[in-house]
């Protein structure tokens, strides 16, 4: 098999077919990154949503909690 | 209506601040339908997010198959190898552009070097993009 360190020759065709292919592959990379930052946008958001579930149930506890303590008072 | 019935609503609970309480038990309706208004805003964010994961490994898959075939288009066998390999054979000179050894050397090292940095850059990326992948 080929050993690395020894250079290669790669026949005109396939070395011009490489490029486009090099090409292709790094548009691509691109387009996924910007898919990913997307998907982060996503994630933030989702996050931030979740953090108002939190932030409005912690209310709503608390003002149960103020009603119990309205109806036990005496 | 039974006696025990009628003594039973002779009793009654004094709620100090009536106001107050209702109130509280409005804004807590209001929180409680502002959750289920969210939980429908994070059920469109997921399912938007679910699209996307789907694009992203639609084009993930294509990316493995280009590298795959960056892979399959590099030559498997040095020129020392095949030297080893078939002692006999002499390269075939048509198929060289005529230039001296060194510019040779110069012009068709350069490339191959450079495939494969670019390779092993795409590569590299194709794992970090994997890895954030899972991450998330």
């Amino acid at each position: 098999m080929m050993s690395e360190s020894n250079p290669v020759f790669v026949k005109i065709d396939k070395y011009k077919e490489i490029l486009s292919i090099v090409d292709v592959v790094n548009k691509k990379v691109l387009h996924v990154k910007q898919l990913l930052a997307e998907l982060e946008d996503f994630k933030t958001k989702e996050e931030e949503e979740i953090m108002n579930w939190e932030k409005s149930m912690e209310e709503i506890s608390q003002k149960i909690e103020s009603m119990q303590e309205e109806l036990s008072q005496e | 209506m039974t006696d025990k019935n009628i003594g039973q609503q002779e009793f009654f609970m004094q709620i100090n601040n009536p106001n107050g309480f209702r109130r509280n038990i409005l804004e807590a309706s209001k929180l409680t339908l502002s959750i289920l208004k969210e939980t429908h805003r994070i059920r469109r964010i997921r399912e938007a997010k679910h699209e996307l994961i789907h694009r992203i490994t639609h084009e993930i898959k294509e990316l493995k198959l280009l590298v795959k075939k960056i892979e399959d288009l590099m030559p498997v066998y040095t020129k020392a190898d095949l030297k080893k390999k078939f002692p006999h054979m002499v390269p075939d000179k048509k198929t060289h552009i005529s230039m001296s050894v060194k510019e040779k050397k110069s012009e068709h090292k350069q490339p191959a070097n450079k495939h494969v940095a670019e390779i092993d850059k795409v590569s590299r990326a194709l794992d970090e993009v994997q890895r954030r992948l899972q991450g998330l």
